[in-house]
This record gives structure tokens, C-alpha cells and sequence, in this order.
């Protein structure tokens, strides 16, 4: 039994995890209250801001947004902040989705290893705004990237695209491509998203959302926490990615994105997402990208088996993206050479002309 | 299988002629009257699920090395054979799989690689079938899959249920270190090529298989690679494979490849099909599955296929082995029991 | 660590595992503290090993907490004895209040073990106050703690501590939370089974026997749990309630029965499926207790079948399982009797085409039992059609748990009835499509055999039991050569000859030369041939020859001399030249088991010749053949 346990509580926090959550009670639904605090960090009212330190970050983070062309599309009544990363030759561009309560920033660590990016804040989060009320359904959140990318097209003339989503992300492209027919998507990649693991983790998502502190004196508070919760382990890109969630009022930092409107939507966004993921787009190429290790559902187990998609699993936590940026990039840029060029892809890549046996598949 | 292990890779060097060329017709030795006795004792512990002790595996591994190393990359087999797939570590499946095909050594076996990872019980299945193998060399084939390699074994479970099992990493050196050994096909009476994955383009005849150094960790790519990884498609030709390593290969390629080489058939495993065999490419190749409702939730049928001394085929299908002291009866299982 | 003298080095070396950064390490290590206690002696543990542990139970991770916690209960030998007890619990009293239930489980564990071993004195001195303050404690996790400890002192203290105890753990019972609650109920059932037992062991007039203030205190525990809000603490009222009837089982007392009746009928026909489904699987060990009183058992009638009729298919699994042993205390009384056709089988017929296939497959487990309590006509007009409609039924352990278990059915309406009534079913069953359901007909077969006759078998199903030597999976195949040998020994030798052998035989000769090269590729499942004509028994198959030399194999023991040696041998010697060496180092098996028949008929020149035919098998090119011929040859000298 015990084994049995651990796993479970493995399980469940991994579940967790894979929506950027952390695990803060281990039995689940029916702890007594009052709970006493797991985590302690600095009470904010008796504490002033080391100004310097506060302030060197702010500027990271200005630099790493600014080494992007920036741009904003706007669509009733929502402005999305676009990041545009342009190619140096003509090539594959990478669209990057982010997941639920993260922003583009997530990605900052990773962009400049890839050729040629497109980044947006979904709304609500980041830089972009959202509607009154709220609309974060999974079809949305669809509609809002078909737009974006429509948009980008046309205003800088992308084309082939290999679409990258971490967490939500993952689900919102993969149902792009099950709505969609657009030959100009060459892969699909997902990082750190599986069905099973996520619709597993909803259940523990509302109690991670009562915990969360309402707000942080300094953006070093701020990174701490996440490292402390297990959600980020990398500083350099925590400097950048953290600063993006938060707005400053009266020397206090609190979340742009409150988590609990999207809670009526939900249920929505990984409906179906695993099977989804393995049919959806006919000659696109696949790629799943885990953190830890392999932790399949049944679709994508059969999916897998079966040889349908690429599975990497790389060491590090939920954010892949800003652990491991230089695993993660090297990963996306083999996976975008194998699938836009394939015979170009073997002859450099493996050094293979094959000895026999005709042509090569696009 | 982009995984941070620093295991030596070594390239296949093609103009380097392999020592096995010069060895092929050496016969094994017969047994020691100790070593059947240890076998023997091994293989009635491993039958009822009890691994071997840290020990005993190196004895094992010793006496397996020995056994494998003068078989060929491409090593002969006699009819009459069962042609078995994918096992992954079900154990109790494995066992339901001797008694559909009947007990080994009185049936003939060849297995197509996989014998590790994902299951429960990966240690105890390589354990049996590696005793069966040096007990009942003539009786029993057994290939090398993609996933007997040091590099996937630490993703997919066998190296953590070595750890969790033993206590440390030493098994599974010692097993990971006998793959290398494993042949990489199979030929049943010259008609049927066997092996794990599919082809390569580097690969067009047996023979060029036959010249292959295949003693060394699976590389990353190279025929070697591709013929543990490669599989079938519906377009015709070669395509790069969506699982990142091998190729995909059409039906031409595989007509082609039977002709050249003088086949009936092309029999692999490596896929999961949901009925435990499938036949793609008009019957000249055949993938063949045998870990019954896969990783305990795939839901998949598994089957192996008997060639008789007339090449008669015959598939025979089978579902998971009932487990004593499982209830059968789980598939509404109240929560709050948990 | 330079301190350490040579003595100290295993501790020494413990501490460093035990400080290592990873965490497997420190477990394994902790898992041999044991070993280190008894290398330091009593003294030197206490002194230096506890206080270390100690360290220990306050930092570090849960997995060595949980080793730790175990391996404490067993440390009162390797400290000299519960006079120095303190430092242990002082450690255990850390680990008690850890959330992990794997730790807290095995303190509490630990602790139950320890206070086994510990006079009542200090029992009183040491344990008491620790339940008392964790029962108390402001932490939830220390409440569910002590839960577990009351079990281990109730029965050892006075009267008037005791009442004290059972007033602490009516707080636990009442807690706020409910995790607490649960663990308390949870633990309930063995508190109650301590004070059953208890009863018995003390005189009546014993100062200390439980009284009715005790029970007092218990009935409002009872009526806290069975009124608990969730149904997550609620349903384990059930067994507490299976408890206290048990306790007034034993001291005779009936007067409470009617209100037990009350509260059992609310359980059962309680809102949340979660409770009627534990009612329903302990159906009986609650209705046993009523078993005495005519007028009370038949009020359990109508809530049983309400249960049957459950809308959750799990309550009526459950309720299948309970279906005979509560049809056999209704058996008992002639006035309930009639209820059992009138008023449950017809359910049980509604029962046997559930929608859901896992009730089918418990209700089939135990449905043949009905018949022993029925009349031979009722069997037959009310329980067969059931039956035999579940043996057609589309899920194969419904199938399958109908036939293993028909055997009873036997007893009531006798073989040639119910084989009669079976045949069809079992000539159909015997080509299902699921192999374990052939092997369990294979395997009802002689005792069919046995009953049936010898003329009667031949007719009916000797040609199935002979289909099945060709079936495609060897498991059967097998099943059926066993099968035909128990059938042998039933109607024997000559029998054997005349319908196996001869037919083995006439298989072998017919069938020489049919080299056609058929495929059977697509007709593959797993079925039976659809022609299993002698005609396409093909002896060219490798199946079909060591399939036939495995069947001789099996029978060579109940044949006569004369068979074996004018038509086994004969048979056997042309297998030795065959090309696949998997017949041949069978025929050396073959060999064996003829010789070892023969040597005790004295047939010294047959032996000879076989000996001599197993060292030219020796001789062969295959290393099996040689191996099993020459282990013969060892055999049979011996």
C-alpha cells in the first residue's frame, strides 16, 4: 500500500506541476483548517524594498522585452503584445504559446537559440488585456492565436511555422490544427503538457489558488517564492519571466492575471487533447517534449508506441522552456530541420544518401 | 532520446571487417553439468516472479555473454519457430505467452527484442528469457530492440526498477552491458527476416547487415539505428521517422528488399497494433506485438505467430494474463477505498 | 567523526549514510540500524545510537521517517528491555504526528508493539499521557495518531480510566475534522473486538468488567458516526455497528436487537451509494446476528432486495456475493423459506442479465450455490434456465464462473440431469472463443465421464474431447492431453487403445504425404478450427506430431504391456528419426516413462532395447536431444 501512496501523491503532484502548479497538501480535499502556513515568506508590510536590487531587475527584464520588434494587434476590445524575432535567413519561424498564468517572458531564455520567433501574451496575461467578463475557453484562446498569427503573416510575410505551446499553450495549438487547415505548420511541438496528468490536477487547482500570497514587496520576493514552490529553478530567466506577471500599486507587486477567472473554463481546455494531439494535422510533424520523465497517457502511449510523434523528456521542472532553454531549443531546432527539409536533413544532419530505394517524403 | 548520458558512441565504421565473420560456424560448448543445475534453479525462481539475486545475474550475464557473442548479426534460425514481439517488462503476460505457444525449450522461440521498460517487471523478464537463452541456445532467438540500450532504459523504467529492486545501478550495468552482445536480426530458414524496428537505406542486402560491428550501445543513427527504430508507412519511400530516430520505409522499398534478398516476408515488431499482429505493405510485412493491453492501459490485444516446418503461418491472439489476488473486477473502483 | 575509536566504526559508518545526500542511501542505511544497535550492545545504543536517532526522527525526509518508525518496534530486545523504554518512545513520540499516514502508520505501529511488551505500570506512566496529549493536540495529524494507540491499552487499565479513554476518543469520533473522524471511526471496530474479547476473560463481578457507562459512550459514538455529514466517515459506521452486535452476540444480551435492526435498516437504505455499497458487501456478518429471531430476519427480506435493485452497479456486486449464505438463514426458518423463490430469485433473474457485466460475473461466482438449498424440480424449473443463460452470456468470466462452479449443482439434480440439460451449453462452450473458457469445460469433463458411462461418453463427447488435442493454443491442448488421461484411467486401458491410440495411429499413417502448402494466415484467431476433420489433421505439422507424442506420453502409465509394446513403441521409434529436435528429445522422454511402466512389469529385455535406442539418441547432433536422452539413460539406471 504504501508504495501504491507515494506514487499516488507522485502523481498528483506532478499533475499539479504541469499546470505550474505546486503541491501544498499532501491528503488532499479534507485537511481541518486552519492550515498553518507551509511556506513562509517575508511579510510585506514591515519590510521595505532594496531599491537597487528591485530596480536592476526591472531593467532585465526592459532589456529582454526590447530585444524583440514589438508590436501590438488589437482585436475588439483586446490589445495582444506581439514579439517578433525575424529571421536572419529565410526559414522556419517558431510560434512560442505560453500556458495559463505565464506570459511570452517564459520564453526569453530559449528565443534567441532559435532562428527566427513569434511570441504573444495571451490575453490577460502579460502585456495583453482581456475582455469584460472573462472569456478563457479553450475555442477563444483558439480564435485569439489564429488571429495573431493571421495578422503576423501579413504584416511581416512568415511562412512555414513549427508551433511550440508549453502547458495550456500545447492544448490551444493542437486544437488550432484540429479546427484548421493550414499547410504552412510544419510541426507541432508541446512542452510538459499531458492530458491526463492535467485534467488530473483541476481537481488540486483551486486550493493552489487560495494559497497563493495576494502580493509581493520586491520582484526578488517574487522569484524566490517560485524557485521556493519548485516552479522555476533558473534565476536568470526568473528575472525576466516573474516581472512580466506582476503590476506595481503604491510599492507592492500584485498578479495581472487572477487564476480563478478562468476556472469556468476549464473544464474545456484539455478535453480530448492527447488524442487530438496524435490525429490532428495530416503530415505534421510531432513533438512532445516532458520534464522529469515519461508520463504517458493511454492515447499518447498508443500514439507513441505506434510511432506518431517524437518524445523527449529533458531533466528539469514544468517551465522546460527557462531550465533547460539551450536543451529545449536544440531539441526544437533539430525537430524543425527534420521536418522542413528531410533529405536536406539527412545529408547534413546523418550523412545519409540513401543507398537504394528512390525518393525521400516531405 | 536526447538524454544527458555520456555513453560513448561509437560509429559504425563499415570498411572494418567484424570478428563475428570469422567466427560464425563455431559452435557453443555444451553445458556444464553446474551450469544447467544454476539455470535450472534460475529459471523455476524467475517462474515464479522472484528476481535473481545481484550474484547470480553476473553468473548469468558471464554465462549469456559467452552464448551471444558467437551468434551472427544476422543469425539463422530453423523451422519450426513462434515469432514473438514486444514483451516491456509484463511478466505475467510473458507467461501467458508459453502457455498459448507451449513451454520452451519443446517450442521454438524467437524474440524480436523489447524485453524491457514501461512494465512492472522488466528485471524478472530479461532475468527468464536470458536463462532460457543460455540454458536452450538452439531453442530459443533472442534480438535487441531500441529500448535494450543504456540511454532509453533510463527514461522508460528499466534502469529505476533495477535501482528500486537492487539497490543500485549494478544489474542494470550488467544487463545493459550483455545487450550489446544481443544479435540485431534473425533469418527463419532464409525466407523470413526478423528483427525489431524495420529498414534502412543504408541496408540493401543481408549481407551488408552481416558486415556490421553491432557490439556497442544503439547509436543514434546509422543502419544499425535504423534497423531497431525504422518502421513502415503507407507513402511509398523513405520518409524521416516521426519518433526521431530510423526512417519510415513504403512499400516499394519493402518489395524491393524481398526481392533483392530472396524473402517471403519481413517480420518486425516495435509497433503497437491493436491486435496484436498486422499485415501492411500486401503481406510483405508483418508487425507482430506481443505485451497484451500494453503498460496495463493500452487496451490492445497481443499475439504471436507459429511458422511450421511448411511455412505455414499461424497467429494466434491473446489477451492479459488473469493475476491471482488482482481482482478481475476494477474498472469502476470506488475513489474513497484509495 | 575523528573521535570515533575502532568500536564505534559501524555506528560511524551508519552516520555517514545516514548523512548522505541522497536519500536512497539514508533509507538503506536506516534499514540496517538494527544490525548497528546489536554490534553496539544495550548501553552504547542507548547512549549514543538514540540520541542520534533522535536527531534523526527531526530532520529528515519522509522516506527514512517511515524505516525508522518501523524498525523501532522491534528495538525493546536491543535496549535490554521496557525498563528502558523512555528514549525510544521520545523518538516515535516525533514521528507519531508526521502527515505522511506511511510514517504515522508505522509509529503508531511501533508504539502498539512497544506498550505490548510494557508492565501496566508503565503503561499508565509512559503511554497513557502520550494518547491523552495527542488526543488532545492542536494539530490534526496528532488527533489521527492517537487514534490508533487506544486499541492497545483499552483493556489494560481500570474501570474508571478506562471510561476516562473512551470519553477522549468520543472527542475524536465528534472532531471537527474530518480526517480525524475517519481515523477514529477506522479504529473503532478493533477498540469495540478488545472489549468483546475482554468480557470473556474477566469474572462477571470483576471491579473492572465493562459496564453499561462504557457502552453508554460507545452507542453515542455509534450515533455520532451513522449520523456523520459525509459519507466518507458514515460508511465506516458499518463495521463498527457489525462490532457491537458481535460484543452482545457474545454476552447473550438480545434486549438491544430491535434498535440495532432500526439503525442496520437506515445503513442500508442510506442516500449515499458509498455506505449501501459497504452494507451490502457485509450484508451478512450483519444479518447473522439476527438469525435467531424469525420476525427479525425476515425484516432484512425487502432491504436485501432493494440492495439487489440497486442504480449503482457496484452495491449490486456486492449484494450477488452475499446471495447464498442469506438465502441459507432464511433456509432455516419454513416461513421465510418461499420468500427465497417467490420473492429473491426472481431478482436474481433480473440480476443474471445486469447491464453491468462485473455484477454478471459475481453474481455467476456464486449462483450455483443457490441449488443446494433448493429442491432437485426448483433447480431445474427455477436455477437452470438462469444458468444456462449466463453461460451464453457475452462476457467470458460470467461464463467462466458458471461452469467452475458447477459441480454443486451436481449434488442437487444429479449428473444425468443437469448433463442433459448442460450438453448443448457445453458442446457450444467448448468452441468459445476465450481459451480459459474451453479449459474450465475441459476440466468438468471426467467428471462428466465418470457418470455418464462409457457408452454415453463415446457418443456424446468423445469426438470434442478429441478436437480439443488440436486446438490452437497449447494450454488447451494440454488441458485436453491431461484431460484424456483421466478419462482413461476412469474407463480404461483398452478403451484407450481402441479410441486414442488407434486413432493417433491412424493419424500418423494417413496423413504422409500432404505436402500442400496451405496458408493459414487470415482464418488465424483464437478459435478452434473450423474443421477439425481427421482430414486436416495434417501429421506433417511439427503441432500435430509432438502434440500426438505428448498424448502418448500422458497414457503410456495406464496402459497395458501388451499396447505399449506392440503399437507405442513402435510409433515412438520412428519419432526418433524425426527432423525437428524438439520431437526427438521428447521421444527420449518418451523413452523414460515407458521404461520406468515397464521396470515394474519386469520386462528386462524391453528396458535393454530402449536403453540402447536413448544412447544412439546420445549420439545426436543436437545438443537438447543429447542432453535429454543421456538424463534418460541416468533416469531409468537409477
Amino acid at each position: 500500500m504504501s508504495d501504491l501512496h507515494k506514487s499516488f501523491l507522485k502523481r498528483a503532484k506532478q499533475a499539479e506541476a504541469s499546470l505550474g502548479l505546486s503541491s501544498l497538501s499532501e491528503e488532499g480535499d479534507d485537511l481541518p483548517s486552519p492550515l498553518p502556513a507551509t511556506i513562509n515568506f517575508p511579510k510585506q508590510t514591515t519590510r521595505k524594498r532594496d531599491e537597487t536590487n528591485h530596480f536592476s531587475i526591472h531593467k532585465t527584464y526592459e532589456n529582454a522585452r526590447s530585444s524583440f520588434t514589438q508590436c501590438q494587434f488589437t482585436r475588439g476590445d483586446i490589445t495582444f503584445e506581439v514579439y517578433y524575432q525575424p529571421p536572419e535567413v529565410e526559414g522556419i519561424t517558431y510560434v512560442l504559446n505560453h500556458g495559463a498564468g505565464s506570459s511570452s517572458m517564459t520564453f526569453s531564455m530559449m528565443a534567441p537559440r532559435l532562428p527566427s520567433v513569434l511570441l504573444y501574451d495571451m490575453r490577460g496575461h502579460g502585456q495583453s488585456t482581456t475582455s469584460r467578463p472573462p472569456d478563457y475557453s479553450l475555442d477563444t484562446l483558439t480564435d485569439d492565436f489564429q488571429f495573431v498569427l493571421k495578422q503576423a503573416r501579413e504584416k511581416w510575410g512568415i511562412k512555414d511555422v513549427v508551433l511550440v505551446g508549453h502547458s495550456l499553450g500545447g492544448a490551444v495549438l493542437t486544437n488550432y490544427l484540429v479546427k484548421n487547415e493550414d499547410n504552412q505548420v510544419k510541426g507541432l511541438a508541446m512542452i510538459d503538457i499531458v492530458e491526463e496528468t492535467a485534467v488530473h490536477s483541476l481537481s488540486a487547482m483551486t486550493g493552489y489558488i487560495d494559497k497563493l500570497p495576494s502580493s509581493f514587496v520586491t520582484y526578488d520576493d517574487a522569484i524566490q517564492w517560485h524557485k521556493k514552490m519548485g516552479l522555476l529553478h533558473n534565476t536568470f530567466s526568473a528575472q525576466i519571466s516573474i516581472p512580466d506577471l506582476f503590476f506595481d500599486r503604491n510599492g507592492k507587486l500584485y498578479w495581472k492575471m487572477n487564476l480563478r477567472d478562468t476556472s469556468p473554463f476549464w473544464e474545456t481546455w484539455f478535453k480530448d487533447l492527447s488524442s487530438n494531439f496524435v490525429t490532428c494535422g495530416e503530415n505534421v510533424g510531432k513533438l512532445l517534449i516532458l520534464a522529469g520523465h515519461e508520463s504517458l497517457d493511454k492515447d499518447l502511449m498508443i500514439g507513441q508506441m505506434q510511432g506518431k510523434f517524437q518524445l523527449v523528456v529533458l531533466h528539469g521542472g514544468h517551465f522546460l522552456q527557462e531550465d533547460v532553454p539551450v536543451g529545449v531549443a536544440a531539441t526544437l531546432t533539430d525537430f524543425g530541420s527534420k521536418i522542413q527539409d528531410p533529405e536536406g536533413y539527412m545529408k547534413r544532419e546523418l550523412g545519409v544518401i540513401p543507398k537504394w530505394g528512390g525518393k525521400i517524403n516531405k | 532520446m536526447d538524454l544527458d548520458t555520456d555513453v560513448p558512441m561509437e560509429d559504425v565504421s563499415e570498411d572494418q571487417p567484424s570478428y563475428q565473420q570469422k567466427t560464425t560456424k563455431t559452435t557453443t560448448p555444451d553445458l556444464q553439468k553446474e551450469n544447467i543445475g544454476d539455470l535450472d534453479q534460475w529459471i523455476e525462481k524467475l517462474k515464479n516472479c522472484e528476481p535473481l539475486s545481484e550474484r547470480d545475474v553476473k553468473k548469468l550475464c558471464d554465462m549469456a555473454t559467452d552464448v551471444l557473442q558467437l551468434e551472427e548479426n544476422v543469425q539463422p534460425v530453423q523451422v519450426p519457430v513462434t515469432i514473438c514481439g514486444d514483451v516491456h517488462g509484463q511478466f505475467h503476460d510473458l507467461m501467458e505467452l508459453f502457455k498459448i505457444g507451449g513451454p520452451c525449450p519443446d517450442t521454438n522461440y524467437l524474440f524480436m527484442g523489447d524485453y524491457v521498460d514501461r512494465g512492472y517487471y522488466s528485471v524478472e523478464t530479461v532475468s527468464f528469457l536470458v536463462c532460457m537463452k543460455v540454458r536452450y541456445p538452439k531453442r530459443i532467438t533472442i534480438l535487441r530492440g531500441n529500448h535494450e540500450s543504456r540511454q532509453i532504459t533510463q527514461v522508460y523504467g528499466f534502469y529505476d526498477e533495477c535501482l528500486r529492486k537492487y539497490g543500485s545501478a549494478s544489474v542494470w550495468k550488467l544487463f545493459t552491458d550483455l545487450f550489446d552482445y544481443f544479435p540485431i536480426t534473425a533469418l527463419v530458414d532464409n525466407k523470413i527476416f526478423c528483427l525489431h524496428g524495420g529498414l534502412s537505406p543504408m541496408i540493401e542486402t543481408i549481407d551488408q547487415i552481416r558486415e556490421l560491428n553491432r557490439t556497442q550501445e544503439v547509436p543514434h543513427e546509422g543502419p544499425m539505428c535504423d534497423l531497431l527504430w525504422s518502421d513502415p508507412d503507407d507513402r511509398g519511400g523513405w520518409g524521416i521517422s516521426p519518433r526521431g530516430a530510423g526512417f519510415t520505409f513504403g512499400q516499394d522499398i519493402s518489395e524491393q528488399f524481398n526481392h533483392t534478398n530472396d524473402l517471403s516476408l519481413i517480420a518486425r515488431a516495435h509497433q503497437l497494433v491493436m491486435e496484436g499482429y498486422a499485415w501492411t505493405h500486401q503481406e510483405s510485412v508483418v508487425t507482430i506485438f506481443s505485451a497484451p493491453n500494453y503498460c496495463y492501459r493500452c487496451g490492445n490485444q497481443a499475439a504471436i505467430m507459429e511458422v511450421d516446418e511448411l511455412h505455414n503461418r499461424q497467429f494466434i491472439q491473446y489477451d492479459p494474463s488473469v493475476r491471482p489476488g488482482e481482482p478481475t473486477v476494477t474498472r469502476k473502483t470506488p475513489d474513497y477505498f484509495l | 567523526m575523528e573521535n570515533f575509536n575502532d568500536d564505534l566504526y559501524p555506528l560511524a559508518l551508519l552516520m555517514d549514510e545516514l548523512k548522505h545526500d541522497d536519500v536512497s542511501n539514508r533509507v538503506e542505511a536506516m534499514q540496517k540500524v538494527d544490525a548497528i544497535a546489536m554490534a553496539l550492545g544495550p548501553e552504547r545504543t542507548i547512549n549514543e545510537l538514540l540520541p542520534f536517532l533522535n536527531d534523526v526522527a527531526q530532520d529528515d525526509e519522509e522516506e527514512v521517517f517511515a524505516v525508522l518508525a518501523d524498525k523501532l518496534g522491534d528495538f525493546l530486545p536491543l535496549i535490554g528491555g521496557h525498563e528502558n523504554c523512555q528514549p525510544l518512545i521520545q523518538i516515535l513520540l516525533h514521528l507519531l504526528p508526521i502527515e505522511e499516514p506511511i510514517v504515522r502508520d508505522k509509529a503508531i505501529n511501533s508504539v502498539n508493539k512497544l506498550t505490548e511488551q510494557l508492565t501496566d505500570d508503565e503503561l499508565n506512566k509512559i503511554i497513557l499521557p502520550i494518547i491523552k496529549d495527542l488526543s488532545q493536540g492542536n494539530w490534526f495529524s496528532k488527533r489521527i495518531a492517537s487514534c490508533g494507540l487506544y486499541k492497545g491499552v483499552i483493556v489494560r487499565v481500570n474501570a474508571q480510566t478506562r471510561l476516562h479513554l473512551l470519553n477522549l476518543y468520543l472527542n475524536l469520533i465528534v472532531d471537527e475534522g474530518p480526517m480525524v473522524r475517519r481515523g477514529a471511526a477506522t479504529n473503532l471496530p478493533v477498540v469495540i473486538n478488545k472489549l468483546t474479547e475482554f468480557t470473556s476473560t474477566v469474572d462477571k463481578t470483576d471491579v473492572n468488567q465493562i459496564s453499561n457507562k462504557d457502552w453508554e459512550i460507545i452507542s453515542q459514538m455509534f450515533q455520532s458516526l451513522i449520523n456523520d455529514e459525509q459519507d466518507s466517515v458514515k460508511f465506516l459506521s458499518i463495521d463498527v455497528l457489525i462490532s457491537i452486535l458481535e460484543y452482545f452476540q457474545k454476552i447473550n444480551d438480545k434486549s438491544y436487537n430491535s434498535d440495532f435492526l432500526i439503525n442496520s435498516l437506515k445503513l442500508i437504505e442510506d442516500d449515499s451509494w458509498r455506505v449501501r455499497y459497504t452494507a451490502a458487501d457485509r450484508f451478512n456478518k450483519i444479518s447473522k446476528n439476527f438469525i435467531d429471531e424469525e420476525q427479525d430476519l425476515s425484516k432484512l427480506i425487502d432491504p436485501f432486495i432493494s440492495l439487489m435493485k440497486d442504480n449503482e452497479g457496484e452495491v449490486r456486486k456486492a449484494i450477488a456475493k452475499q446471495l447464498p449464505d442469506f438465502c441459507k438463514m432464511l433456509n432455516n426458518f419454513s416461513s421465510l423459506k418461499p420468500s427465497i423463490v417467490n420473492k429473491i430469485l426472481p431478482i436474481v433473474n433480473e440480476l443474471s442479465q445486469d447491464p453491468h457485466e462485473n455484477v454478471r460475473s459475481s453474481l455467476a461466482i456464486n449462483i450455483t450455490e443457490l441449488s443446494s438449498i433448493l429442491t432437485k424440480q426448483q433447480t431445474i424449473d427455477k436455477l437452470l434456465p438462469i444458468f444456462l443463460n449466463m453461460l451464453k452470456d457475452e462476457f467470458p468470466d460470467v461464463r467462466l464462473n458458471i461452469i467452475s462452479n458447477l459441480s454443486i449443482v451436481n449434488e442437487t439434480i444429479g449428473i444425468n440431469s443437469l448433463s442433459t440439460n448442460l450438453l448443448p451449453a457445453i458442446t457450444e462452450l467448448a468452441q468459445d472463443s476465450k481459451w480459459r473458457v474451453r479449459l474450465a469445460i475441459i476440466e468438468y469433463i471426467p467428471k462428466l465421464a465418470d457418470q455418464l458411462g462409457e457408452d454415453f461418453f463415446n457418443k456424446e463427447l468423445l469426438t470434442l474431447c478429441l478436437s480439443w488435442l488440436w486446438d490452437p493454443v497449447y494450454a488447451i491442448r494440454e488441458a485436453s492431453v491431461k484431460n484424456l488421461k483421466k478419462i482413461s484411467e476412469i474407463l480404461g486401458s483398452d478403451w484407450a487403445e481402441k479410441f486414442i491410440i488407434d486413432k493417433l495411429i491412424l493419424i500418423k499413417n494417413s496423413s504422409t504425404l500432404k505436402n500442400t502448402n496451405k496458408n493459414n494466415d487470415n482464418n488465424a484467431d483464437d478459435t478452434i478450427h473450423e474443421d477439425n476433420d481427421d482430414e486436416n489433421i495434417d501429421f506433417a505439422s511439427f503441432i500435430i506430431r509432438i502434440t500426438c507424442l505428448f498424448t502418448i506420453n500422458e497414457l503410456i502409465p495406464v496402459l497395458n504391456t501388451k499396447t505399449i509394446t506392440e503399437k507405442v513403441l513402435p510409433f515412438i521409434d520412428d519419432l526418433t528419426k524425426d527432423p525437428v529436435p524438439n520431437i526427438r528429445f521428447n521421444t527420449a522422454n518418451s523413452f523414460k516413462i515407458i521404461a520406468k511402466t515397464l521396470i515394474s512389469h519386469n520386462e528386462k529385455d524391453l528396458i535393454n532395447d530402449i536403453l540402447s535406442k536413448l544412447n544412439s539418441l546420445a549420439d545426436d547432433d543436437d545438443v537438447d536431444v543429447r542432453y535429454f536422452a543421456l538424463k534418460a539413460v541416468e533416469e531409468i539406471n537409477q
